[in-house]
């Protein structure tokens, strides 16, 4: 049987069917691991589980018994003791790592070119960026040397690797999935979620790992949503549409945008045009709270009780925990910090003003397809600019989910992305579900796995 | 160490900020024991209080109020919306680099403690005498883990790490080493009637800085300036209140001594040498310290109702039960002072009085001042408390109850035992105590041990005093 | 470091030094120039958000994200051997160490 591009569902109905074995499985796998990783670097350590179906993991979850280095030279023998609360939810579903994906270090960045043990190269264009951080993740879903994975987002960090690398990347409402285990970046913004090849997959994996956690007291106690089942019944939305979204957006991206655009309202959906605060502004609240919470965060690395010590840090995390210091500091606090918080109130309170006119947003995900390795050293805070498309909603806590839309002239893949409302991810697994069944997502999926026969 | 400094251009102002480690059976963030003394070092541990990767806080809600228990029992105002903060600084017992603390909204704020007088005529001279110091806030914190400096190598051990840490702050109310010491022990008291922490200052679970400074005054009659000294030692690592003393008294005759050589007295940190009773320098507080305070993500906000708070009750403190014990048992102050220093004396004291009302012992009831009487006997014998009620009743019954019988009885002998022992009685007279013993004795025998020696003591007092 | 509306943030090394240290980072005079601009230009970028009005603003609880606690005396679940974190080679040891500070 082949197995290219069989999505995590329909390998789960084969084996419970008995017409395909999890040997076979792992076999499958591990053979193209063994094969394709060393081409693009995307798994850090390889995890011959061999029971349940395999999941890639993103380096920053910690994993019992299993080498997790967040991509850094400190953690780069670092096992941890504990499993974090979203492998062990997906290990009780019988889903186990195959290996742990490489990232940008600690997650900073937008590349995958921060990590300490070298960039992932994307599988569409190997001299490109797969984006980031969780461009591992992305990377082994769209090379198929796993059948789905998980990833971590802080403002962008699934959806835009899943948009460069041409894969559904879902990033769940802030506290929805528990981040406990999760090696922490911005803790006010981390929000795990998987990365897949179809939107059932994604809405599968987000029941697993979603809930309230004893352990996380910032994990949403509302109850979840039965997502595979909401999923499917054709509901109609209201879709806004931001002129702010499309500023500094390529050409080719915008046309791919408008083309699904046109798609939602002949499935039947209103489209209506939305004023939100421009994006500008997210950069800067997310710059002020992400730095600091990040130099905050990054104290406990001191070498004494585990990992190196501090002098190990990269070049990206010192000028990270560098500004956060600045900006938590005596006489700037209120400047900075303070102020960035309060500008953060205002972008909610402007979604929550939005989303009593409408259903959902639909908007690029990135403003240009992946870059050529290299790039991002050029400019100055390039990651957050990168991420200007998904920096308002992370900061605001909003769900959203990337998906494929189409290819540009270089034949690297499209992002388009749907952002709803807090909580309500069955609604964005909905339209995504619609587009899908409508569009096949442009058969992009399918033309990147051709290339990894 | 004789202090001698003369205190009349002077004034001593002294704060302190107190730590106290509460007896949950969690600790703060996580389900460690928070009971951590004797294990084995680094057994007690959890991803959380280790500070690994990933590892996240969730409060204890019982050291939450815990913690506005004894805000409300020392007058606070209770903070309605509060919230954790992380305070950032590098040391090895730090696992995370920050300690989650409190910054802006503590739990509680401006309360104060009254301090009432050891011994006193009356109980409205009491409360005239009583000074009140002015508690500034009660926050909750973490424990950091404990350092063993040996050899070349300092050793961490994080059983403690993650304990519930209560930080009680004063206003600079304090002028004298004194006023210090009676504040601590009244402060133990209530804290231990409250159940909450063992203060126990040799463990460590109970430890002190105060923080003090001097300043000049023109004469003792002149109003003390408003504004407080430039500068502050804050003296650390004492564990007990007969060093607090010592360290303040050293450091504030140090501090004159700089004054007076028309120097000021440099903020810094000092520590104190027990053996040598003085403190010496630590470091410099040139660069503040910056903790970079702010809010902690992990942790949501804390918001309660006016109702929540009322539930937390404060039981009696000590100065409610003196008033009690001197106005409804007729104790004399002093010794409701003294009963109320101990929450197991006074509960005894309670119980028994109750426990012999309720059986209606009817020779007892009829005692004047049978209140009075039993709360010198646990005075006296504080090991008394450890009898059940029976033997303690009985006990009370063969020390107060005197039959008329007996009281004849006891004088004949007294009397033939003074006749017969003139020269025990003349060296009585000339002051010599060992008489009194002597006579008591032979009383004892004659009467077979059937009277106690304090009465048959009194006796003897007596008609030897009428001769 | 100064900041005034509409005026350039300017640090001086000494600043950047400063901040390292309480980072407890060790930098070179190339890298600690290399911050200085760097976070002139990131400071002056986010400069944008006094453009906003944010005087009016009171802060919101997410999601009625409040009161989460554990209660005492819960079962511990997540004891484990420090060795574990340490590794084998130093199993005899039960404590961790650093150079004497005192
Ligand atoms: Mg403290
Ligand atoms: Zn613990």
């Amino acid at each position: 049987m082949n197995l290219l591009g069989k999505s995590l569902l329909e390998l789960k109905k084969l084996v419970e069917k008995k017409e395909l074995s999890l040997e076979e499985v792992w076999d499958y796998f591990l053979q193209r691991i063994e094969k394709y990783n060393s081409k693009m670097n995307i798994f850090l350590t390889v995890v011959r589980s061999r029971k349940g179906l395999p999941i890639a993991i993103k380096d920053n979850f910690c994993t019992r018994g299993i080498r997790t280095t967040a991509s850094s030279k400190i953690l780069e023998n670092f096992i941890p003791p504990y499993e974090s609360t979203v492998t062990k939810r997906l290990i009780e579903n019988e889903f186990y790592p195959i290996g742990k994906t490489n990232m940008d270090a600690w997650a900073h960045g937008s590349s995958t070119e921060t990590s300490d043990f070298g960039p992932t190269r994307n599988p569409w264009d190997l001299s490109r960026s797969p984006g980031g951080s969780s461009g591992g993740s992305a990377a082994a879903i769209a090379a198929y040397l796993s059948p789905a994975a998980i990833g971590s987002e802080t403002a962008g960090s699934i959806r835009q690797p899943a948009a460069w690398s041409g894969v559904i990347g879902l990033k769940p409402t802030y506290g929805r999935v528990s981040r406990y285990g999760l090696i922490a970046m911005a803790s006010s913004l981390d929000c795990p979620g998987p990365l897949t090849l179809t939107v059932e997959d994604a809405a599968y994996l987000l029941q697993v790992i979603a809930g309230k956690d004893e352990y996380d007291a910032t994990s949403l106690s509302q109850s979840v949503d039965d997502y595979l089942k909401e999923m499917k019944t054709k509901k109609k939305f209201v879709i806004g549409i931001a002129d702010d979204y499309f500023e500094n957006v390529d050409e080719e991206i915008l046309e791919a945008v408008q083309k699904v655009i046109k798609i939602i309202r002949n499935l039947g959906h209103k489209i209506k045009k939305i004023k939100l605060i421009s994006p500008k502004y997210a950069i800067s609240v997310y710059t002020i709270i992400q730095r600091s919470e990040v130099s905050s965060n990054l104290s406990r690395y001191d070498g004494i009780r585990y990992g190196r010590n501090r002098d190990f840090f990269g070049a990206e995390a010192k000028r990270r925990i560098m500004l956060g210091t600045f900006a938590l500091s005596h006489g700037y606090f209120e400047a900075y910090y303070k102020k960035a918080v309060k500008a953060r109130q205002l972008i909610i309170d402007d979604y929550k003003k939005v989303f009593h006119e409408i259903d959902l947003i639909f908007a690029p995900t990135t403003p240009v397809t992946a870059l050529k390795l290299g790039e991002f050293e050029k400019y100055p805070f390039f990651g957050e600019m990168m991420d200007v498309l998904n920096e308002p909603a992370a900061i605001a806590g909003l769900p959203a989910i990337n998906l494929p839309i189409g290819l540009d002239k270089n034949f690297m893949p499209i992002g388009g992305q749907i952002i709803g409302p807090w909580l309500k991810e069955a609604d964005i697994l909905n339209l995504a579900y619609q587009i899908e069944k409508e569009t096949n997502f442009f058969n992009v999926i399918n033309q990147g796995l051709k290339k990894w026969q | 160490m004789a202090i001698n400094y003369d205190l009349k251009n002077y004034r001593p102002v002294i704060g302190l900020e107190i730590h106290v480690e509460l007896k949950t059976k969690s600790k703060m963030f996580c389900q460690c024991s928070a009971d951590y003394f004797g294990k084995k070092a680094n057994t007690n541990v959890c991803p959380v209080c280790l500070g690994l990767p990933g590892a996240l806080p969730v409060p204890n809600k019982k050291a939450i109020e815990w913690t506005i228990l004894i805000g409300k029992a020392l007058n606070c105002k209770i903070n309605l919306v509060s919230k954790f903060d992380r305070k950032h600084y590098f040391y090895p017992d730090l696992p995370k680099g920050y300690q989650i603390s409190q910054y802006d909204q503590p739990f509680c704020q401006n309360g104060f403690l009254d301090i009432y007088p050891e011994k006193s005529d009356n109980l409205e001279i009491a409360l005239k005498e009583r000074k009140r110091f002015r508690i500034r806030r009660v926050h909750l914190e973490e424990d950091t883990g404990k350092l063993i400096h040996q050899g070349n190598e300092t050793l961490i051990n994080f059983n403690r790490s993650g304990v519930p840490l209560v930080e009680i702050v004063t206003e600079p109310d304090f002028s004298s080493s004194l006023e210090v010491k009676r504040f601590l022990e009244e402060l133990q008291i209530v804290l231990r009637y409250l159940n909450v922490s063992d203060c126990d200052m040799e463990k460590g679970t109970m430890r002190l800085e105060p923080n003090i400074s001097v300043r000049k005054i023109l004469n003792s009659n002149h109003p003390i300036p408003s504004r407080l000294p430039s500068y502050k030692v804050e003296v650390k690592n004492i564990n007990s209140f007969r060093f607090v003393k010592q360290a303040i008294d050293y450091e504030i005759k140090r501090q004159i001594e700089v004054l007076e050589k028309g120097e000021n007295p440099r903020q810094e940190t000092r520590g104190f040498d027990e053996k040598k009773g003085i403190t010496y320098s630590q470091r410099l507080k040139e660069e503040a310290q910056d903790y970079r305070y702010f809010p902690d993500p992990d942790i949501p906000p804390i918001i309660f109702e006016n109702e929540d708070i009322d539930l937390i009750k404060v039981p009696q403190l000590p100065w409610e039960n003196l008033i009690n014990l001197v106005k409804n048992f007729s104790l004399r102050y002093i010794d409701a002072f003294i009963l109320t220093r101990d929450f197991n004396l006074l509960n005894y004291f309670l119980n028994l009085t109750n426990e012999i009302k309720k059986r209606r012992i009817k020779e007892l009831i009829t005692i004047e001042d049978l209140h009075q009487k039993i709360a010198n006997l646990i005075i006296n014998k504080k090991t008394i408390i450890e009898l059940n009620f029976d033997e303690v009743i009985n006990k009370i019954k063969d020390a107060f109850i005197v039959s008329p019988i007996d009281e004849g009885l006891l004088e004949k002998v007294v009397k033939k035992v003074i006749i017969n022992n003139s020269k025990a009685v003349s060296d009585y007279h000339s002051g010599k105590e060992n008489a009194l013993m002597f006579l008591t004795g032979q009383v004892m025998k004659e009467t077979k041990g059937k009277v106690k020696a304090i009465k048959v003591i009194e006796k003897l007092k007596t008609i030897l005093s009428n001769k | 470091m100064k900041s005034k509306k509409n005026k350039k943030v300017k640090f001086l090394l000494s600043d950047v030094f400063h901040l390292a240290r309480l980072a407890q980072l060790k930098l070179t005079d190339e890298e600690a120039e290399k911050y200085r601009l760097q976070l002139e230009e990131t400071l002056n970028y986010v400069d944008n958000l006094n453009e906003l009005n944010t005087d009016r603003l009171e802060e919101e609880v997410y999601l009625n994200l409040k009161n989460v606690f554990f209660e005492d005396g819960k079962k511990n679940e997540r004891i484990f051997n420090i060795n574990d974190l340490i590794g084998k080679k130093r199993q005899d040891k039960k404590y961790f160490s650093v150079k004497r500070i005192l």
